[in-house]
């Protein structure tokens, strides 16, 4: 075996990790269609901006944001990690719907890390060739002042791979310790000339999805992204080798804090389904129909709503929701600041609550 | 009422100290106020009074005590601004943190209070990575 062992994860951690999932998929569950269409709007956000790691609004893991806004001031580099970021997200969920109707086995497939790669890096964001769907056939390394630790030679990376893909496939162990482990050996492999952070993070989500209740796990990578420096320390301390050793290696840091932030990440997703379901309610005691609450909630939580984003929201009974909005002056077209217009939404106008 | 900022100093990364000092003490006639190995990196600073604003010369090494900076090529790296008091008293940053957060920028929150925006949300404006750091109030 080639690759770092599996470690074994303290039964607590693991008994928390599962209750907080699925304590989740109930709150979930509980919510009305409105609230679940909010809370996916807001999620599927967050995780594109974790995955795609164009860094949080706020770096505060004590003072974590209910619903933040989303990032503004992208560079055109960072836009184009958000495409590839929303591109890994749409396989997720097809591979996720596949699996629901038995058409595969399970969501991690073989081909799963470079095809994740080869969507990462497609659009070429670094602005650079860096091979995309490809495994590196040339040396890669860290800056030494940075991290010492040299990775395998790139001979050595198909084999370490699939290996690595068949442990994660097992069953033995619990999906999250599997999904920590294969990010861990993935970024210590460094299999890819750039992409491999995304890749491997994109890897966890596709190895806890055959067993996560909501399919994805919507609130661990916006944990890697807030508390960044303790998931780099926590790689690193399983790396304190000087090249690649998979006996000598230890996943175990980073298993740990993984799951200890998908914890966090889950119990936070019950406390923002918990507050979209009060001011729903609060909204529709106040005489808005649930369509218009979907609207007014659409616009809260992205503070400013371009038509794509209204028509994503549902049919035409949201766009006849929010002309009624814009006549009763609860909803008012605002322009839309410049660093907010991006490639995909140059818009200059878009709909914000009157009471903003 | 929000603090209102001013600029405190300015930190520029460069390749040789010895001539930076040069040009702004020598050539333009600026005080030196310290000259040493760096606090927060690797490396070894000079600080330059301007008048108002003061300037940082940053040195990085690739080695030594200290985190090594991994970006070392020469730049302008940083802005630091202080929250001057208001009439009213205030000197919290935290209407300037909470303002920067809800629009967007890339904020990381310190231990004091202070905060800064982080050089990739700034290049998404400037279009240069430049880290802008918000403190208290400036000592007397």
């Amino acid at each position: 075996m080639n690759v770092p062992r599996v470690p074994e994860l303290d039964d607590e951690l693991v008994v928390r990790h599962r209750r907080a999932h699925l304590e989740l998929r109930e709150a979930h569950d509980a919510a009305g269609p409105e609230v679940r269409r909010l809370f996916l709007l807001l999620q599927r956000r967050l995780l594109i901006e974790s995955l795609a790691y164009v860094q949080p609004v706020t770096a505060s893991p004590t003072e974590q944001q209910l619903f933040p806004p989303p990032r503004a001031f992208l560079t055109r580099t960072q836009e184009l990690r958000m495409f590839g970021a929303d591109a890994v997200y749409r396989h997720l969920d097809s591979r996720i719907a596949m699996r629901d109707m038995g058409a595969v086995e399970r969501v991690l497939d073989r081909s799963t890390p470079v095809v994740f790669h080869a969507l990462l890096e497609g659009l070429t964001p670094s602005g650079r060739e860096t091979n995309p769907g490809m495994l590196r056939a040339t040396p890669t390394a860290w800056k030494p002042e940075a991290n010492s630790y040299m990775h395998p030679p790139a001979t050595m990376c198909s084999d370490l791979v699939d290996e690595a893909l068949e442990v994660a496939s097992g069953s033995s162990v619990p999906s999250c310790v599997r999904g920590a482990w294969l990010t861990f050996t993935m970024l210590s492999i460094h299999p890819f000339v750039d992409g491999n952070g995304r890749t491997s993070r994109a890897l966890y989500l596709a190895v806890v999805a055959d067993d996560v209740p909501l399919g994805l796990d919507f609130g661990v990578l916006e944990q890697w992204s807030i508390t960044r420096s303790a998931y780099v320390a926590a790689l690193q301390q399983g790396q304190r080798v000087e090249r690649y050793d998979g006996e000598r290696m230890d996943a175990r840091p980073f298993v740990e804090y993984a799951t200890i932030t998908s914890t966090v990440g889950a119990e936070l997703c019950a406390a923002r389904i918990a507050r979209l379901g009060q001011e729903h309610a609060s909204r529709c005691a106040s005489g808005s129909s649930p369509a218009q609450s979907l609207v007014l909630g659409a616009a809260s939580v992205e503070r400013v709503l371009v038509p794509d984003q209204l028509a994503a929201l549902g049919g035409s009974e949201v766009v006849d929701a929010a002309d009624d909005l814009l006549t009763s002056n609860t909803l008012r077209w605002v322009e839309r600041p410049p660093s907010r217009r991006t490639t995909e939404h140059p818009e200059r106008w878009g709909l914000a609550l009157a009471q903003g | 009422m929000d603090p209102e900022l001013s600029l405190l100093g300015v930190e520029l990364i460069v390749d040789d100290l010895d001539r930076a000092v040069e040009l702004f003490v020598d050539v333009f006639g600026c005080p030196m106020l310290a000259r040493g190995p760096s606090a927060l990196v690797a490396g070894e600073s000079a600080v330059i009074d301007l008048g108002r604003v003061v300037l940082t010369l940053l040195s990085p090494a690739a080695t030594g005590e200290g985190s090594v900076l991994a970006e070392r090529a020469p730049r302008l790296s940083q802005f630091v601004f202080s929250s001057e008091a208001t009439h009213d008293g205030a000197t919290d940053t935290g209407p300037i943190l909470r303002r920067a957060i809800e629009r967007g920028v890339a904020v990381v929150p310190l231990d004091n209070g202070s905060f800064y925006l982080t050089p990739e949300s700034v290049q998404g404006a400037l279009g240069q990575a430049v880290a802008m750091v918000v403190t208290g109030p400036a000592p007397a």
